[in-house]
């Protein structure tokens, strides 16, 4: 049963690869909803490990699947009406619908695998499927852009390899076992100087993926380039490389590494935080503006993830609310592409004015992305300060609130001329077709859901959350 | 017998940030690729898969990769790579430095006692690394970049080898399985950038920076 997740998506990718008509964007769609089915499915009914424990569901998984799930299936929606924009099928999208499937299955067996090994080969399968999307537009940049995130995202992963081999010599003594259950029993009984050696390499090596500073020089670029559904599907990537240095925490903090880990998790989270200040201020360009945005979000969850019990439970409701308001700018960032044909900052403004759905929804998006309230972002933030005061690290509490405080002047200077202003003269506007105003439906779905998740959070999920966080941060 | 093999793997990774023929490079690739993929095989005691695992990752490693990365230098027409960042004495040089830094991480690390072999196997997968990124980092040809990534990872296949470590049939296959696509992928980009730039120089991959906005490049 458990393997359907992995199964279902591959197949439907590789199916839709031969159906050149618009019944592959709808494949899509069926897709993560037959996904998202059998997420909730898990928690009613649950599924018997495969392969001795290999691939199995346990509240992590579960969430990080939820998430998953539904912003594939909102960028599913999103996806479809966005290439109904061009008249014609293109002969890419064949293959771009494809290869998202086929992200979609390697970014599920990912969060449902439970051995190192399989988790690398996974994270490798997810970099090499997403690199032909980002060179959906077929121009010379999002080729440069596409050659730079192969080139660095397989060099980083690889680094995450030699921390798999690392980790095993460090238990070459109980016979190196790699599937985290057995690891965990065990753990203590590690070569600790191999273990801290391993660490390092898996949070350099997924920190790549992820995003973390100084080794996020692919991203901006990336998210720049990417097709906007493409781009709106990037953070659940993030979100498995999160996982991925999540469960190899969880091995150290049972080797009795925690602090250590901590240290490791806050350098890189506070690094994500200065690299995101500095080149959001000034920003031209929004796509990259909000893949610097992405940033410093994963920059706050390495250091809330750091930063005791009460950090990682706002750590992991960052997450998702990452997750979803990302989603949803890029979503909104499609359809202003449409509108203004324009990367340019200076040549988009008075959305509010030419275009008041995307406008209103733009300026809930910059609140809900900078952590007002009452949108769940500001809850989580509020978290992982707490669990940075009640772990005693004020003077840290402090650059990270001048940081977020730096980091939401650059986005506002850059949000509101965009939103309100006036329309830049000179340039032909599309006017906003019916079509563009259905494109906003699983943005605004996705901001909804966000902010309900600032006002009032279902026990149920809130059980989840706090489960998910003392599997990671006992 | 063994230390030979591994003095060899040494010198041939010398001979790769020495030589400006990519033909020459991927040559040499093919024979790390049989000397990382078959030395799991000198071993005392050989099991079936083992036995079986070593050979197709030699079949992968020195066969079907090298003629992938052939196929691109014919389709991207390139034979050799004509202007380095670094040059080649220098590349000598650096390549002698991180032989020297590779040979003391060795010494210092400890290895010798729990896994019984020399110094100089456990050097030798930590320069094979430093070379393919060395490679990466310092030629400007897309080509030489999957070399280096390829001479990188046999690095890392052959550090896990020196040190013993249980295999897993399914997750090495795996691992292969990947690094294929790997070089299918950059294969199948190297085309594009060949068609699109004319050239397949990396270092002229710049008009993605913080300065340029759409429309005004």
């Amino acid at each position: 049963m458990i393997t359907l997740f992995v199964v279902i998506p591959a197949l439907a990718g590789i199916f839709s690869l031969w159906i050149k008509t618009t019944v592959s964007r709808e494949i899509m769609i069926m897709t993560a909803v037959f996904h998202l089915l059998l997420t909730v499915f898990t928690f009613i009914y649950p599924f018997e490990p495969f392969y001795n424990g290999w691939m199995a569901i346990n509240p992590s998984s579960q969430l990080f699947l939820l998430t998953l799930s539904i912003l594939f299936l909102l960028v599913g929606f999103y996806n479809r009406d966005y290439m109904a924009l061009n008249s014609r099928v293109s002969r890419y999208e064949a293959q771009q619908n494809c290869c998202m499937l086929l992200m979609f299955s390697a970014m599920s067996l990912v969060i449902l695998s439970r051995h190192f090994g399989v988790i690398w080969v996974a994270m490798e399968a997810t970099t090499l499927f997403s690199a032909p999307l980002i060179y959906f537009h077929r121009s010379h940049t999002s080729l440069e852009a596409t050659w730079k995130y192969l080139m660095i995202c397989s060099v980083g992963i690889a680094l995450a390899l030699l921390g798999n081999m690392l980790l095993s010599y460090a238990y070459r003594a109980s016979g190196s076992p790699m599937l985290i259950d057995d690891l965990l029993p065990i753990a203590a009984s590690g070569d600790r100087n191999w273990i801290k050696a391993a660490f390092i390499f898996f949070i350099v090596g997924y920190g790549t993926k992820m995003g973390l500073a100084p080794m996020h020089s692919w991203l901006p670029d990336a998210y720049s380039e990417a097709p906007p559904p493409v781009s709106a599907i990037f953070p659940a990537l993030m979100n498995c490389a999160f996982l991925s240095v999540l469960r190899t925490g969880e091995v150290c903090q049972a080797a009795g590494l925690g602090e250590f880990r901590d240290e490791i998790m806050l350098f890189f989270g506070i690094a994500s935080l200065l690299f995101a200040a500095i080149f959001i201020i000034g920003q031209k360009d929004y796509p990259r503006m909000l893949a610097y945005s992405s940033v410093e979000h994963v920059g706050l969850m390495s250091l809330g993830a750091a930063c005791g019990p009460i950090g990682m439970i706002g750590s992991i409701l960052h997450m998702i609310n990452h997750t979803l308001v990302k989603g949803m700018l890029f979503m909104i960032s499609g359809n202003i592409l449409a509108v203004y044909r324009s990367r340019n900052v200076n040549k988009v403004g008075g959305m509010l004015q030419v275009n008041p759905p995307a406008g209103i929804l733009w300026l809930a998006g910059f609140m809900a992305i900078t952590g007002l309230p009452p949108f769940g972002m500001f809850i989580s933030k509020l978290l992982i300060i707490r669990g940075m005061l009640n772990s005693g690290s004020y003077v840290m509490a402090a650059v990270v609130l001048a940081l977020i405080a730096v980091i939401f002047v650059g986005m506002l200077l850059i949000f509101i001329p965009m939103a309100m202003g006036t329309p830049p003269s000179g340039t032909s506007l599309k006017p906003a077709r019916p079509r563009l105003r259905w494109l906003l439906f699983p943005a605004l779905i996705s901001g909804l859901i966000s902010l309900l998740l600032g006002i009032y959070i279902p026990d149920s999920v809130y059980n989840l959350v706090l489960e998910v966080s003392e599997i990671f941060g006992r | 017998m063994i230390n030979l093999i591994f003095a060899a793997v040494i010198l041939s990774c010398l001979m790769l940030s020495a030589s400006s023929r990519i033909k020459t490079c991927i040559h040499i690739v093919a024979f790390q690729g049989a000397a990382v993929s078959l030395l799991p095989l000198l071993r005392h005691h050989i099991d079936w898969e083992l036995l079986i695992l070593a050979l197709i990752a030699a079949l992968v490693k020195t066969l079907i990769l090298p003629l992938m990365l052939f196929r691109s230098m014919r389709i991207a027409g390139v034979r050799r790579e004509v202007e380095p960042l670094i040059s080649y004495p220098v590349s000598i040089a650096i390549s002698l430095c991180g032989l020297s830094f590779a040979l003391w991480l060795a010494t210092r690390l400890q290895l010798t006692e729990t896994t019984g072999v020399s110094h100089l196997m456990i050097a030798a997968p930590f320069f094979m690394m430093f070379t393919g990124l060395f490679l990466i980092i310092s030629r400007t040809k897309a080509l030489t970049g999957i070399v280096g990534y390829l001479v990188f990872e046999n690095g890392i296949y052959l550090f896990g080898g020196v040190l013993g470590l249980e295999h897993n049939f399914i997750v090495e296959l795996g691992i292969l399985l990947d690094v294929l696509v790997m070089v299918f992928v950059s294969g199948v980009a190297i085309f594009h950038i060949n068609r699109k730039f004319d050239h397949i120089d990396t270092g002229l991959l710049t008009s993605l920076s913080e300065d340029t906005v759409e429309g005004e490049r």
